[in-house]
């Protein structure tokens, strides 16, 4: 009895202290709340503790007043959400319809590709290679393999010797997009500056904007190479080639992956953090054994990371910090 | 309880009905500041009605709460602006104190009245106390101060409040009423 005195008296200063966590908080409320010697007792350390502590005292609360004040936010809230979302919509609509003029002018469907202003200078190629060139606008037509091709305006692609025969390669300069049926025997491979560009079934877009080439995954899986380096992209990255550095820097389109749900119900941290370091593409590492079994239930839709680690850091008392390009988990014990 | 699909507001009502006190009592052990701590707990409430909907939490609504308050509090001190935070805590209390000569409590007799229970306090006990009450040291900066474990520190602070709440056991009613006075009530 002495014994369990003791550790609720010291629970209590723990807590008055201000160093409780969330658990021993809860632990010292319900024993308050079990009777009225209790929460007694509690007001005395409270006071003392205040008193020898130079603080104020913990004074009652008027919840009503309190909730009017939260309640008046969240309407004010709601009606500023209700603005945007307008706001949000007209401009949509701003863009979809510059968006339909643009299209309906340029996008063309491969078997119209005879009337579309491209260029097919293999007659004019001393080395019977073909190639294609935009004019002042951007087309769309469709190579041998059926692979579809948007070219933007003023760039060109020139496709190899025996191109669909014993290769699929080609040599952009500028910018176009790509819509790629995958074939195992013969890769579809895009050249442009130093970087080789190969789509695993994929649609993808490259801009040469001179300095840089970008490299945007829309389907599928695209891997670049650079020298002997591999960098693989999936649906929603793009990827950055710095000509100057002859480096290749990668990104993450967190619109691409908008819809993206988790859920997580008793899943283990470890599983979790597995999960999303592979689909974010980022390191996450559990600093701590102690909380690697702990478990999860919670749904997240549209979340970026950061915020669902936040999320999860509040739900399970953990400490979570960046380092070094990676995430670092910290935590004591599982709540 | 659990946190449920549909957030409604009678749901975050009868939360907070239920959870406001306990949730903002704990803010305060920890930020020192009533208006302060009872904000973290408003702010949490509308945070938790803007997201309603993507979150979807399996599990003790408490535990969420709490856990939420807890890190909303630890972000409040840490944050850049909060470095002289103590201080600032001291001079609220100093400022108040002047107020209680006024309303016919003299401040310098509190804090005799601490000095001679402080006296009271076995040596290890007393200089545990005192880095807790005026360094404003942690359980962890002391134990490391002392060069002690932080058990012996919980052990030693629990011994010192205990003899604390007896010694100013006469004082505690005045010290409330003078509180409940300041602020109004």
């Amino acid at each position: 009895m002495v014994e369990e005195n003791t550790y609720m008296e010291n629970l209590i200063l723990l807590f008055l202290k201000g160093e409780a966590g969330p658990q021993h908080a809860q632990e010292v409320q319900s024993w308050m709340d079990e009777n009225p010697a209790n929460k007694a007792l509690f007001l005395e350390y409270e006071r003392a503790f205040a008193l020898s502590h130079q603080q104020e005292v913990f004074k009652a609360v008027n919840t009503k007043e309190a909730w009017q004040k939260v309640e008046s936010q969240i309407q004010n809230k709601g009606k500023n959400n209700l603005r945007m979302l307008y706001s949000a919509l007209a401009v949509a609509a701003s863009i979809a319809l510059v968006f339909t003029v643009f299209t309906w002018n340029n996008e063309v469907e491969p078997s119209e590709i005879a009337e579309q202003p491209v260029i097919n200078d293999s007659i004019q190629n001393t080395f019977s290679l073909e190639s294609y060139t935009a004019s002042t606008e951007a087309t769309s037509f469709a190579l041998k393999d059926n692979s579809k091709v948007k070219l933007e305006p003023h760039s060109k692609i020139m496709l190899n010797e025996g191109f669909d025969k014993s290769n699929r390669s080609l040599t952009l300069e500028g910018s176009a997009e790509f819509a790629v049926e995958h074939k195992d025997d013969l890769p579809f491979t895009v050249h442009v500056k130093e970087l080789k560009v190969v789509d695993i079934g994929t649609v993808f877009n490259i801009q040469d904007k001179g300095d840089t080439v970008k490299v945007v995954v829309t389907e599928g899986i695209v891997e670049l190479k650079l020298g002997d380096e591999d960098i693989r992209l999936i649906e929603g990255d793009s990827a950055f080639y710095v000509a100057k550095e002859a480096l290749v820097k990668k990104y993450e389109k967190v619109e691409a992956r908008k819809d993206k749900v988790f859920e997580f119900d008793g899943t283990k941290l470890k599983e979790v953090t597995e999960i999303l370091s592979a689909f974010y593409q980022k390191d996450i590492i559990i600093k701590n054994e102690a909380i690697q079994n702990c478990e999860l239930s919670v749904t997240f839709k549209n979340e970026d990371l950061a915020t669902i680690l936040n999320i999860i850091k509040e739900l399970m008392d953990l400490e979570v910090k960046y380092n070094n390009n990676q995430y670092e988990i910290y935590g004591d014990e599982c709540i | 309880m659990e946190l449920v699909e549909a957030i409604t507001s009678q749901t975050l009502e009868a939360w907070f009905n239920q959870y406001y006190e306990p949730l903002a009592r704990y803010a305060f052990t920890m930020v020192k500041r009533q208006e302060e701590a009872e904000d973290i707990v408003q702010k949490l409430f509308i945070k938790l009605w803007e997201k309603r909907k993507e979150l979807e939490i399996t599990g003790q609504t408490k535990s969420y709460l709490y856990s939420a308050v807890h890190n909303a509090s630890l972000n409040h001190l840490n944050s850049a602006a909060r470095k002289n935070y103590h201080r600032e805590v001291e001079e609220d209390y100093s400022l108040s104190g002047s107020e209680r000569t006024d309303s016919g409590i003299e401040s310098k007799e509190l804090e005799q009245t601490i000095e001679l229970a402080m006296q009271t306090l076995p040596p290890k006990c007393r200089e545990v106390f005192q880095l807790s009450r005026q360094e404003r040291l942690s359980y962890k900066e002391i134990a490391d101060q002392l060069n002690i474990s932080t058990k012996t520190v919980e052990n030693q602070m629990g011994k010192a409040l205990k003899l604390m709440r007896t010694a100013l056991q006469e004082y505690l009613p005045a010290f409330i009423i003078h509180i409940l006075i300041l602020r109004g009530w």
